[in-house]
Formats: structure tokens, C-alpha cells, sequence
């Protein structure tokens, strides 16, 4: 010991002689933020030379330095300064947050992003405790109900699916409608819902007006979702937390009502009155009814109690120049149907930034997704478990029957097809016919940030975006009921997205009264898809089922598209004394998409806000805390097209003559092909009253342009059609959010949330002035002045007591038993709906906290396709169950009824749609967080919370098929029912 | 601010190294403006037009004009196939109208395109004297085929043409380059009848000169012989006798083209498609290379022996001018067979399209490949111009016996003249081309109407003025069909046919 001292006392002794040579003074500090607050472990150094030091708790320093030198304080977060000491023994320093780590900043659109209070745009912004827990392996889900204007369907119940996604009603006709979709400023597909771990998001931002859209341009015209994802923070305390849930899924709320076995043969009789004096078919309904039989067929095919987990880990923090967030998770959900479906899903993500110096810093981002599932045939095919379930007999089992010697029966095992009629066992086929999928999908970006100046950005953005595809379907070779058995299919598919963006932002202010910021950029983009499948057959033995081991090739393709994007774009905005802003936004897009004479295309907008709390006279005024006003107007495209070569003329090889290949014209060239425009008004009002009461009222105006179409041609061209930009349609709409705070104390909150969006459709212009165009194969017609979306069919008018055939509507409104196209008419019923919305209440006391989500959408109708069989007797009867209510069929004259006689065809008219209206409890989860002096005592544990979370827990509806929410476009046919989730969790943070 | 300098170069490197090409062309087709720029190139498009010869002159294309004569009877729960034509209730959507119209000038629009190319390329006069005679002779098929296209619209279309009134007629818009577009204000109107004509007589004018390709028995290209023939069939439609004949006569004088005189080789020819009368046939190599199935409406819809479900069978009138015991043409063509659907009884039906066997595996699909020219018809074409140039029915009598004497065992040579000639040849036309889609056409030509008689079995025929007892009067507006009702929608400039409501 002694001679360590003797060592530190002569060390000292040497510095204090170096530094009396060099005149040193001691200066001491304070380092605060722009709020007057001591900023904590700022590192503090003299220039020049490795002296320095870190300020302390109180955000004080003191360091020895050349009287004339200079100190420069530098910290994550904040701008690094650098102060002359002009001989001062104490310099107070003020640092000024560095804008990309701002909390209440956010960034949407490039650059380093505003306060969200300044932004002139409509931007939703949903935090992460919305999304993280929700046992859903689509993040998207977790969204609905919690954006006006924002609608989202899960329309599969199938574990890995896609949700439909549609912001402020349809604005195309053909184009795709779906959003953007930007992740950390990287556009990237819609499979960011499926392919993101939830715990990995710190906030999702939704993009609604031409303000905060137009500088994405010509792909922005259904709006902007931007992802951000989380990043370790300044200033707060390294975590570690680990989240794991548990729980099981069921089918939600069940709607058909079908026949039990009794019913089923009551109707029989009613249909075939004979049936009653048929000794054989009697005997069969005594055994049946004698015995009990009446199978519940959606028991049989589907799972009550599917596991569903979720468990994440993730590391959260700050060293002095860098920040970083490590995360891995699992998601395993089974497929409610008792066939093979399901998805089990690893995610890593990596985020990390780092200062290099004052003037560079640098950073990346990576995600990489595996996902492995395994899907069922769904939909209008007789290997649908839902299609099955509705329609099978009740009076039928799968399993065989055993009679016993005692008159009793027994039941056997399940036949592989039923010879009652030739259905195939689903549980069976599905455990002979797999389709197995594997997804390996890759994120990354990387992006260099330059700071020459104060107020000066550059940054440079490099990212792809890509994933790697491979299906295997093998159909068995034991599975005889299938003809094509002995089968194994491979599909391969590869798709990536490399793009490139940089900018150059410059923000600088006059007296502090006058804040401008300017931003210029590029950014490129392709996308390259290819894919590769074929079908091997000849298997002989279900142990050799690879795809090498087939005998035989059949059906093979594949291809490679490749688009590209080149485009510039700048943004301005202006700020006068945080009161009045301005905001000017233009993009042009260049794009391998569309024809050679309209390939760059130019969109814009501008925008103002007035936010008149800050005006002198309500600033005193303290029961408004928030007033503003915003109003935007501006362009957006969409270039959501089907194919990336729809503006080329192109000849095909297929035509084949006395054994030689040959060519034909395949596709009409149109230079003039472009992409359709969105042109949006936006007006906001934005306020929060009494501290309580937050309002946000929002009229928009939306006319979509140029709207691609398939043109039909004169047949004297050569085609029969071509795409053309020929329509226009109009959207219009209200989105309202409120917010209320009722109970507001130090341990109690409680609020409700909720928001409201109606928005009204109406084609606007047809080309060459036509006012209607209809399509009757498809119950479509559009017309000038009416939304695109109703349904256009025969109108049924009842049934006529008297002979009980079913009646129409003719177009003037009198009754027609004629059924004809002549007579299809609007009817009222629109297959999207006008209004939706949601609606949440959050309660906590103390550590106790319980969440439910609402949400809801009104007038929808769906075409219900089920009913070709449930409600189909003159066809199906003997080989379909029916729904009760056709136990209400005419049978004599005088019966008031609307079920026409049995013998009647079977019609398409409105009798077969239904109205798809619902609230559904999303979600509702209570929580409970154990007090932290509690967990403290621990020493180890920083955060423990616990919570019971349900998914679809209750819905309301009207709607006569199984599940409202299913059906993708305008028709529910076989699709995988949703399901309901009960989970159990815990959270803990180290 | 060295520093600035060095960021400012480092940011215009990144955003010029990271700038895309903008032109993207799929991998699974051409570029149509790079499409033709060799003689492969043009080869691969003849193929294509070609392929297209094997959907236009079988199935419903062949079947609809005799459905809308008086050859066929539709039976009872015929099930309304087709029946818009059967019974004349057709409207402007009807769906054969529209693919006849968009097919056939999908036909010609590739026509137009192999016709520009290959002048482009024969005025490069970069080609060497071997690929100069294939470029031409790709040039000389594509206007035949474009001729032979115009004058397929015309006969569905239009109404007959008659020198007289030609001028008044409309007939279907002649279009020669292809340059498609939305704009439908450039769409072409109808021209006369004749100027339609004018442009097929044009067409084949330049088959003539550049096909020089010797004919041969079954060809399945164009041959100097094709291009003869259709003169011929044209030439008789335009009332243009003397041409008729010298080119009908020129035919049947190469011997190249023989008449089959036994029923079994006949049979056989029908079956394998491989008659010794057949002048152009259009080729199909397999199950996987076919054009459009025959007689699916005629009998039978499941393939198999036995299960026989027609929807149309012969008329009885129609049955009864052949002589049943001598001849070969009734007893290659028709089978008496016991019926279960969706009538039950006995019926004689039409078996002439039983399917070739080269062309399905298992269940015959009743796909045979066209005969679109057979030696036999240059004979009635060369009576019938022979008839109407006046003075000739010796002429015209000689064909029609010789035709006879081959079809049918022990034919005597009988002399014909006068109307008595004019009923034996329009007898003749039912009995050799029956089913061939010759009938509606003939009845135009002839202006002549029509009275369905009683049936085979008047039991089993769908009964009624608008079935079995329908009569059509001469030149009726409904012989001819109507402008689709896409076509009337897009194209401002067209004219519906007389007849039909302009929806």
C-alpha cells in the first residue's frame, strides 16, 4: 500500500509540474439541457489533448485546461458543443438535444424529425404497450380499432396470414390499397406484420393526409404506416427483460345456426313428405334419434384449446457513445383446425448506433425472421375444414359404427371417406397431405450520419429488404382417396428490395423567433422477385417422400420481374414563434412501372398550421392546454399494379403449330401508362380541454385520378382490352378521436379512448364519358355519382304465400317472379363499410391495470357463398345440413315465409348477403406490475409484471355466417375462421 | 470545411452509384418493338398465326351457322346449349359473337404485325436469296390468312354479298397495321361490303404471287393449291362465275386430290384425319395440341360407348336425301343409336367428328382436325358457277356426277339442266359438306329461307315455333349476327346490324 501511495503522490507531483508549465487552470460547470435540467455523465474534454472528465449526478464537472483552451462536451442525445474558456474558472453549458433521440420527437417522412406537436400532417401514432402482448403473430391485428379511418380485417384465421389493411376507404379500383409500409425509413413490404417480433416496435405512426404523405410520393396514395423499432436510450439504465405468455386459442363466436339430427329429419320430411311412409329411410332416423347421433361436426375438425406462446428476450441500453437494443423472440401458434396448420417464428433484431465523432455517427439495424408454417386448403374446395363443418350431416359420424351383440352401437375409428357420400376424413387427409412453408426474411439497414456544421445533416441510408421462400407440399403415397397421391411439390421463391436514400437537412432559426428547416434527397430503389416450382410424381412409400425420389416432372415454372424506383424529393418547413408553420413537401418518382412517355411523375403538398395556444391571449387561458388548427392539401400516386410490365407491349410464346413453337401478341403497349393520383384535402382541429378532455377532429377529401383500368378495346385492334387511366372517384370523410380522462389521481387513472371514421365513396367519371359500367357475373356495377363498392344483383321481394316461389323487385318496383339480369339493381348494400371505429378504456390503481379494446365497423355487407349449401336443398338435400331457419320453408299456400318451396332453384340475389356489421372485444387484458420497492429487495429484478390477456373475447353482429371479419373482399367461402385467444404472461425486467 | 468538401463528393457518388435503370423487361416475354428482327423471329409469329387456324375452323365456329339452319333438331331437356341460336334469341352479348369477332381479328392483328415485319426486313435487303423466298413466303401466308380471316367475318357478320348491292351493304372494318389503342376515336366504322371484298380479293392477290409452294394432299400450310381454293370459294360468293370455275376447275384438274370412293378408307380419313381429298387441313400433334371439340352438342358429352346424350340431332329431310344403302358419306357419317339422355329413344346422329385417336389418351374429346379445304367442294363450286354463268348445265351436270359416282356405289350418270340442276346441286351441298358450317352461308347466297321439318322421331324433339317448328324467311337480318356488344361499347364509330338492339 505504502508504495502505491508513493507512486500516486510522485505521479501527481509530475502532472501538477506539467500542467503549471503549461499554465493550466482548474474549470468547473454545469452542463444542462435546454429545459435547465443537469444533464448526468456528459463527457467533458479538453481540446486537443485525452484530459477529460464526466459531469456527475448534479451535472457538474471540473477539469484542468490551458486557460485559453477549449472544452468540448459531448453526450448521446445531445449535439456535441464546443466552448471556449477565454480564462473562466466556471462555464455553464447548455447542450441542445440532438433531434434524432428527442422523445417527443418523431420522425415520419426523412430527416431528423419534428416534435410531434409541430408536425403539420395527420399522423396516428399507436405506442408499443398496444402491440407487445397481443397473441397474434400479425402486428396488424393489434392495430384495429385503434386508428380513425383505419380499417383492418384479420381475414384468415390461419396462424401466419395477412391482414387487409385500408386507410380512409378504397381510393383505387384495381390498383392495390393497401399502405406504405416504412420501417426505420426503409420502405418495405406488407410483410413487416408477419415477418416483426412486437416487442421489437416502440411505435407505429400512421400517415393519413397529403401533408406527411406526399414526399413518399407515388406509392403513398393509401397512406404512410411507419414502423420504428426500438433503440437503446440515453440516459436510462441498461435493462434486460424477459417476457414469456402462455395460452390457447378456440374459434371465436360461432354464428350459423345449423340443424341437429332431428331438425335435419323433420326437414327431410317436410321437403319429401313420402319420407314419412318410407320404412327404410324411418328406420334409419329411429337408429339415429334411438341412439342419440347428432355429431357436432365442428367439434370433430376443430380445437378448442390450441396452444398459443409467445417468449422474448431483449437487452435495452447506452454506453457513452453507443446505444443498442438486442432482442430474439418466439411465437408458436397452432392452427385452430385440428389439421395440420400452425406457425412457429424466430426473430433477432439488432439495433445499434454509435457516435464516432463530433461530426460522424453511425448505425444499423438488422432483423432477421424465420418462420416456419404449415397452412390448410380453405376457401370453395371440399378440403375446407369450415366448408365441411357447416355442411356435413349430423345424422352421419366419421367414426364407423359397431353393433354390438346386445342391439347397443360402439364407435369405431373415423372411415378415410365416408361412403354415405365420398367425402374424404379432413383429420385424416390432413395427416397425408402437408404443406409445409419456411420463410427466412432479412431486414437490415445501415445509415451514415455527417453533422460538417451546426444544423447541417447529411445522411446516407443503404438497406434490403428481402426474404427467402420455400414450399414443400407432399400428398402421401398410402392416401388413397386421392388420385394425384404420391406427389411432392417444391416452390421456391426469392425476393429482395435494395434501396438507398440519402439526404441533406439543414435547420437553423432567426432569433429564436423564425425556425426553418429544409431538407433535399434521392432515393433508389429495386425490387427483384424470382421464383422456381414443379411437381414430382411417383412415390411409392410414405418413407421416401422427397422431392428427388419422384419418378416424374409435371407442372413446372418460373420467372424472374425486377422494377426499379428513382427518385428526388425535398421538404421545407417554417416555424413562427411556435405558432404559425408552414410545410411544403415535392417528390418526383421515376419509375420502371409505367410507359416510356409518363415514367417521372411529380407529387406535392403543402400545408399550414396555426397553433393558437401559443398566441398571447390563450396563454393565460387554463382550461384550453392544446388548440390548433391544420390545414393540407396535396398529391399522392399509387403504382400498385399487378404486374411491373403492364406499360409494355409484349409478345408471349405459347402458340404452337404442327409441333413448333410460335408467338403471338399478348399485351397492348401504353407509353402513356402512369400512375394513378390521390389528390387530399385535410383540415384538422386539434385541442385538449381542462386537462382532461383531448379532441381531434379531422375532414378530408380525397379524389383519386387516373385510376387504371382494363380498357375494353375496339376487337378491330387485336385485343380486347388494355389497361388505361381512365376513372375518378372520390372519398370523403370525418375521422374523429376522443379522449377523456375521468379519474386522474396520483394512484388511480381511469380514460376512455374511442374514434370514429365515416367515409363516403363515389365514382366521380367514367371514361369516355359512360356513366355506368356494369358487371354482372361479378354483382358490380360501377356508376357515376354512386360508391364502387355495392352490391348490384336481383332484389328478392319475399315469397309469394300462395305458391311459394320467390319474388323480385323489377326496377320499378313491383313484384317479378321472372329472374334475369334485367331486373339486378342497386340494393343498398355496400361491400365496404362507411363507418368504423373503436373504442378503449384503461384503468389502473397502483400496480392493477385493466385494458379492453373495441372495435367496430357498421354497414358492411358480405356475400355469404356457405349458403350454396346451407340454405340449398332442392340441390344438397340428403347430402348438406341446413340452416334452422330453413325449417321456415313454404309449404302451403297461405305460409308467410321467406323460404321458397322446396324445388326452387337456387338463386343469387340479396337473400344471399348478409349484413357483416360487428363490435368485436379485440382485446382485454388485466395486468398487474408488483411494486418496485417490493421488487427492489430482490437485488436483481428491476420490474416484474403479470397479466391475462383475451383475444376476440366477445363480438356482436348480425351477420349469418361464421365470423363477420372473414371474408377478404366482399364474400366469406370456406375461409379459416378467427379465433379466440386466452393468454397468461409474465414480464420481467433485470 | 475540408471536411464538407469531402461529404459533398462522398453524397453525389452515393446518389449516382445508386441510381436504377428504369427499363425492366420481363423475362417471359419480347418487347413487342423488339420483337420481329429476323427471319426466326417472323417464323416464330407464322407459327403463332398459324395455331390460331386450329381454333377458328373447329367447334362452335363450324357448329353455330348449321345450329341456325335448318340442319339440326335440338331434343327435349336439350339443356338450352347454344340454344340463343337454335331458336333466334340472340342478343349482342351472346358469347360465340363475341369470341368469333375478337378471334378472328386477334388473327388478323398478328397478321398485320408478320406483314409489316417481314417487309421491314425484306427492305433492309440485308437478307440473303434463301431467306428472301422464306421472308416472302411468311408474307404471302399472313395475307392469305388475313384474307381468309376477312372473309370468316364477313360470312358471320354480314349479309350476302351481291354485286348489286354491295355498295350498300356494310361490311366489317379493314384494318392493315397493327397499332392498338384506348383512343376510340380512332376506331374504324364499317366500309361497304365491297370495299371489304376488295381488300380480301387484294390479300389474295398477293398469296397468289408469293405462295408458290406446290400443293399436296393433307398439307398443313399454305399452298399455292389453298390459296386457289379460297379464290374459288370467294370468287362464288362475289358471283364472280367465270373465275370460280376456272380456279375450282384448275383444282379438280391436277388430280392432285382424289375422292374417296369406299367407306372405309372414307371413314377412316375422317377418323385419323388423313382423307386424300383434303387440300389444307390444320395440324394438331397431340392431347396437348388441340383446337376446339366438335360434338359435344351433337352427341355425346362423356366420351364413352354407350352413353350417347345428344343435344341436336339431324333433321329428318336432311337424313333422307342420301341414299342410305349406297352411300358412303351416310355411312361414314351417321349411327343409329339407343338414347337414355337426356331423351330416351332411337336416334340417328352425327358421328362425322368421333375424335382422332392420335389426339386423346383414354376418352375420345371429339377434336379432329379441320378439313377447311376438301377437293370435293371444288366440285360443287365449279357446278354451281358452272349453273349460274348460264348455258353450262352439262357442265355443272358432270360434276355433280362425277362427285356422285364417287360417293355413292353404283351412281348412273343422270344429265341435269334447268331448276331441276339447281335443286340436285343445293341437294349435293347438304349431302357432302354437311356439318362442315357451309349451310347458313349457302342459304344467304341462295336467298333462300327455311322451314325446320318434323323430326327423326318428333317424340323426342323439342317441340314448338321457335324449335322444331321455326321457319325463317329468305335473307332474314338474323342469318347474320350481331356486332357484339363489347365491340358496340368501345367503338363510337361502329354500326349495329339491322335487326338487333343497339345495347
Amino acid at each position: 500500500m505504502k508504495r502505491i501511495r508513493l507512486f500516486f503522490t510522485v505521479m501527481v507531483m509530475l502532472l501538477a509540474s506539467v500542467s503549471a508549465f503549461a499554465q493550466n487552470i482548474t474549470v468547473s460547470g454545469v452542463v444542462t439541457d435546454s429545459n435547465d435540467q443537469p444533464v448526468i455523465g456528459a463527457t467533458v474534454m479538453v481540446a486537443g489533448t485525452q484530459t477529460g472528465t464526466s459531469t456527475d449526478a448534479d451535472g457538474q464537472f471540473k477539469v484542468n485546461a490551458p486557460s485559453n483552451g477549449q472544452l468540448i462536451v459531448s453526450i448521446i442525445g445531445y449535439a456535441t458543443q464546443t466552448v471556449d474558456i477565454n480564462g473562466k474558472t466556471f462555464i455553464a453549458i447548455q447542450v441542445e438535444e440532438d433531434a434524432e433521440f428527442l422523445d417527443a420527437t418523431i420522425v415520419v417522412g426523412y430527416g431528423t424529425g419534428q416534435k410531434i406537436g409541430n408536425i403539420v400532417g395527420s399522423v396516428t401514432t399507436v405506442s408499443s404497450d398496444e402491440i407487445a402482448s397481443r397473441p397474434s403473430a400479425n402486428i396488424g391485428d393489434a392495430l384495429q380499432g385503434k386508428v380513425a379511418g383505419l380499417q383492418i380485417f384479420n381475414t384468415s384465421g390461419e396462424p401466419q396470414s395477412s391482414v387487409s389493411v385500408r386507410l380512409r376507404g378504397e381510393s383505387s379500383l384495381n390498383l392495390s390499397t393497401a399502405p406504405l409500409y416504412i420501417l426505420d425509413g426503409v420502405p418495405v413490404s406488407s410483410d413487416v406484420f408477419n415477418s416483426i417480433s412486437p416487442q421489437d416496435i416502440e411505435n407505429i405512426s400512421v400517415l393519413k393526409d397529403a401533408s406527411s404523405t406526399a414526399i413518399y410520393g407515388s406509392r403513398a396514395a393509401n397512406g404512410v404506416i411507419f414502423i420504428s423499432t426500438k433503440k437503446g436510450k440515453q440516459g436510462e439504465k441498461p435493462s434486460v427483460s424477459f417476457r414469456g405468455q402462455y395460452g390457447i386459442s378456440m374459434l371465436t363466436n360461432y354464428n350459423m345456426e345449423m340443424m341437429t339430427s332431428e331438425q335435419l329429419f323433420q326437414f327431410e320430411e317436410i321437403c319429401v313428405p313420402e319420407l314419412k311412409f318410407d320404412p327404410a329411410y324411418q328406420a334409419e332416423k329411429a337408429f339415429v334419434l334411438g341412439n342419440g347421433i347428432n355429431f357436432d361436426w365442428t367439434d370433430y375438425l376443430f380445437n378448442d384449446a390450441a396452444p398459443v406462446l409467445q417468449a422474448d428476450a431483449s437487452i435495452r441500453g447506452a454506453s457513452e457513445k453507443t446505444n443498442y437494443y438486442v432482442s430474439l423472440g418466439y411465437y408458436s401458434e397452432k392452427g385452430t383446425a385440428k389439421a395440420n396448420s400452425g406457425v412457429d417464428r424466430f426473430t433477432f433484431r439488432t439495433n445499434l448506433d454509435t457516435q464516432v465523432t463530433d461530426w460522424l455517427k453511425f448505425g444499423a439495424n438488422v432483423a432477421l425472421t424465420y418462420s416456419g408454417y404449415q397452412t390448410i386448403v380453405t376457401g370453395w374446395y371440399t378440403q375446407s375444414p369450415i366448408l365441411q363443418a357447416v355442411t356435413a350431416l349430423p345424422y352421419k359420424s366419421p367414426y364407423e359404427i359397431i353393433y354390438n351383440p346386445d342391439g347397443t352401437i360402439s364407435w369405431g375409428d373415423p372411415y378415410e371417406v365416408y361412403p354415405w357420400d365420398n367425402m374424404i376424413d379432413l383429420n385424416k387427409y390432413y395427416e397425408k397431405n402437408t404443406n409445409m412453408k419456411e420463410n427466412l426474411s432479412l431486414m437490415g439497414q445501415t445509415y451514415f450520419l455527417l453533422t460538417p456544421m451546426k444544423g447541417l445533416t447529411i445522411r446516407a441510408q443503404q438497406a434490403i429488404d428481402g426474404y427467402d421462400y420455400k414450399g414443400e407440399a407432399i400428398n402421401y403415397p398410402s392416401y388413397e382417396p386421392f388420385s394425384a397421391r404420391g406427389r411432392n411439390s417444391q416452390a421456391f421463391e426469392r425476393y429482395y428490395q435494395l434501396s438507398s436514400t440519402n439526404t441533406v437537412e439543414y435547420k437553423t432559426d432567426i432569433n429564436k423567433k423564425h425556425f426553418f428547416a429544409a431538407l433535399a434527397g434521392h432515393e433508389s430503389f429495386i425490387r427483384h422477385t424470382e421464383s422456381f416450382n414443379a411437381t414430382g410424381t411417383g412415390l411409392t412409400d410414405d418413407r421416401i417422400v422427397n422431392f428427388g425420389s419422384t419418378t416424374d416432372i409435371s407442372d413446372w415454372a418460373g420467372g424472374t420481374s425486377e422494377c426499379a424506383f428513382n427518385s428526388f424529393f425535398g421538404n421545407v418547413n417554417y416555424n413562427y414563434a411556435d405558432r404559425y408553420f408552414l410545410d411544403a413537401s415535392v417528390r418526383t418518382d421515376g419509375s420502371s412501372l409505367f410507359g416510356k412517355n409518363h415514367r417521372y411523375a411529380t407529387f406535392y403538398s403543402f400545408g399550414g398550421m396555426w397553433k393558437a395556444k401559443s398566441e398571447p391571449f390563450l396563454q393565460n387561458v387554463n382550461w384550453v392546454n392544446d388548440l390548433s388548427l391544420s390545414v393540407s392539401y396535396g398529391t399522392t400516386g399509387n403504382a400498385g399494379l399487378n404486374s411491373w410490365y403492364e406499360s409494355l407491349g409484349l409478345v408471349g410464346a405459347g402458340p404452337k403449330y404442327n409441333g413448333k413453337a410460335g408467338w403471338a401478341l399478348a399485351q397492348v403497349p401504353n407509353a402513356d401508362l402512369t400512375w394513378e393520383t390521390v389528390a387530399t384535402l385535410n383540415v384538422r382541429l386539434h385541442t385538449r380541454l381542462w386537462d382532461r378532455l383531448t379532441l381531434g377532429l379531422e375532414f378530408y377529401d380525397r379524389l383519386s385520378s387516373d385510376l387504371l383500368m382494363e380498357l375494353p378495346f375496339s376487337g378491330t385492334t387485336g385485343h380486347a382490352s388494355g389497361m388505361g387511366n381512365i376513372a375518378e372517384m372520390k372519398n370523403t370523410g370525418v375521422d374523429l378521436d376522443v379522449e377523456l380522462d375521468l379519474v386522474h389521481t396520483k394512484n388511480v387513472y381511469w380514460g376512455v379512448r374511442a374514434n370514429v371514421n365515416y367515409n363516403k365513396n363515389k365514382i366521380t367519371k367514367l371514361y369516355q364519358g359512360l356513366d355506368e359500367l356494369a358487371f354482372p357475373d361479378y354483382s358490380l356495377k360501377y356508376q357515376v355519382g354512386m360508391p364502387s363498392s355495392l352490391v348490384y344483383t336481383q332484389v328478392r321481394a319475399g315469397v309469394d304465400p300462395q305458391d311459394g316461389a320467390p319474388m323480385w323487385y323489377d326496377l320499378n318496383g313491383n313484384l317479378t317472379k321472372t329472374y334475369s339480369d334485367d331486373i339486378m339493381q342497386f340494393c343498398g348494400m355496400d361491400t365496404n363499410a362507411p363507418w368504423s371505429g373503436g373504442f378503449s378504456t384503461n384503468f389502473s390503481w397502483k400496480g392493477l391495470g385493466i385494458n379492453a379494446d373495441f372495435s367496430w365497423i357498421g354497414e358492411r355487407w358480405i356475400f355469404i357463398n356457405e349458403r350454396y349449401y346451407t340454405m340449398n336443398p332442392q340441390n344438397l338435400l340428403f347430402s348438406s345440413n341446413f340452416e334452422t331457419k330453413m325449417l321456415d320453408i313454404w309449404q302451403k299456400p297461405g305460409d308467410v315465409t321467406d323460404i321458397p318451396k322446396y324445388g326452387t332453384q337456387f338463386y343469387h340475389d340479396t337473400a344471399r348477403f348478409s349484413n357483416a356489421s360487428f363490435m368485436r372485444l379485440k382485446n382485454l387484458s388485466v395486468s398487474y406490475a408488483f411494486p418496485s420497492e417490493m421488487i427492489q429487495k430482490s437485488k436483481v429484478l428491476s420490474g416484474l409484471k403479470i397479466y391475462l390477456t383475451a383475444r376476440n373475447l366477445w363480438t356482436v353482429t348480425d351477420f349469418a355466417g361464421y365470423d363477420p371479419e372473414v371474408g377478404a373482399s366482399n364474400a366469406t367461402s370456406g375461409m379459416y375462421p378467427n379465433s379466440r385467444q386466452f393468454v397468461f404472461g409474465a414480464e420481467l425486467v433485470f | 470545411m475540408k471536411n464538407i468538401k469531402t461529404i459533398l463528393i462522398i453524397a453525389a457518388a452515393l446518389i449516382t452509384f445508386s441510381a436504377c435503370s428504369l427499363d425492366k423487361f420481363p423475362d417471359n416475354a419480347i418487347n413487342t418493338e423488339e420483337a420481329m428482327e429476323s427471319v426466326a423471329d417472323c417464323e416464330a409469329f407464322r407459327n403463332g398465326l398459324y395455331s390460331g387456324t386450329k381454333g377458328v375452323f373447329t367447334g362452335a365456329y363450324v357448329y353455330v351457322p348449321d345450329l341456325q339452319a335448318d340442319l339440326y333438331h335440338a331434343v327435349k331437356n336439350f339443356g338450352n346449349f347454344q340454344g340463343a341460336w337454335y331458336h333466334y334469341s340472340v342478343t349482342t352479348s351472346e358469347g360465340m359473337a363475341s369470341s368469333a369477332w375478337f378471334g378472328l381479328y386477334s388473327i388478323i392483328s398478328n397478321a398485320n404485325f408478320l406483314i409489316e415485319g417481314t417487309q421491314k426486313l425484306l427492305a433492309a435487303g440485308t437478307l440473303d436469296e434463301a431467306d428472301t423466298k422464306t421472308v416472302e413466303l411468311y408474307y404471302g401466308e399472313a395475307c392469305y390468312l388475313r384474307a381468309h380471316m376477312y372473309y370468316q367475318l364477313c360470312c358471320y357478320f354480314c349479309a350476302d354479298y351481291d354485286p348489286d348491292t354491295a355498295e350498300e351493304f356494310l361490311g366489317v372494318p379493314v384494318v392493315l397495321e397493327y397499332a392498338p389503342t384506348g383512343d376510340s376515336s380512332k376506331y374504324p366504322s364499317r366500309p361497304t361490303l365491297q370495299a371489304t371484298y376488295d381488300q380480301i380479293l387484294a390479300d389474295l392477290a398477293e398469296a397468289e404471287k408469293y405462295v408458290t409452294v406446290a400443293g399436296s394432299v393433307g398439307s398443313a400450310y399454305i399452298t399455292a393449291d389453298v390459296v386457289t381454293a379460297l379464290q374459288a370459294r370467294v370468287a362464288l360468293m362475289m358471283h364472280d362465275y367465270d373465275t370460280a370455275l376456272l380456279k375450282a376447275k384448275s383444282l379438280i384438274d391436277s388430280g392432285k386430290y382424289r375422292l374417296v370412293t369406299d367407306v372405309r378408307t372414307f371413314a377412316d380419313g375422317w377418323t385419323n384425319d388423313n382423307l386424300s381429298e383434303t387440300i389444307w387441313q390444320a395440324a394438331m400433334t397431340g392431347p396437348d395440341d388441340l383446337g376446339n371439340a366438335f360434338s359435344y352438342f351433337i352427341y355425346n358429352t362423356s366420351g364413352k360407348e354407350g352413353e350417347d346424350n345428344p343435344q341436336y340431332v339431324p333433321e329428318d329431310w336432311a337424313l333422307n336425301l342420301y341414299d342410305k344403302e349406297n352411300d358412303i358419306r351416310y355411312q361414314s357419317w351417321f349411327d343409329t343409336r339407343n338414347i337414355t339422355t337426356p331423351v330416351v329413344g332411337t336416334l340417328t346422329l352425327l358421328v362425322k367428328y368421333p375424335g382422332n385417336p392420335k389426339l386423346y389418351s383414354a376418352v375420345t374429346n371429339y377434336v379432329n382436325m379441320p378439313k377447311i379445304f376438301r377437293i370435293s367442294e371444288m366440285y360443287l363450286i365449279a357446278a354451281e358457277a358452272a349453273v349460274n354463268k348460264g348455258g353450262q348445265d352439262l357442265v355443272a351436270s358432270k360434276y355433280i356426277n362425277d362427285l356422285r359416282a364417287a360417293r355413292i356405289a353404283g351412281w348412273k350418270n343422270t344429265d341435269y339442266s334447268g331448276d331441276a340442276l339447281v335443286v340436285e346441286l343445293r341437294q349435293e351441298r347438304v349431302r357432302e359438306l354437311f356439318g362442315e358450317g357451309h349451310r347458313m352461308n349457302d342459304l344467304k347466297r341462295w336467298h333462300i329461307g327455311f322451314t325446320r321439318s318434323a323430326g327423326q322421331n318428333p317424340e323426342l324433339v323439342m317441340p314448338g315455333e321457335k324449335y322444331a317448328g321455326l321457319s325463317m324467311e329468305a335473307d332474314s337480318p338474323l342469318f347474320v349476327w350481331p356486332i357484339p356488344v363489347d365491340e358496340m361499347q368501345a367503338n363510337p364509330q361502329m354500326t349495329q346490324n339491322p335487326g338487333y338492339t343497339n345495347n
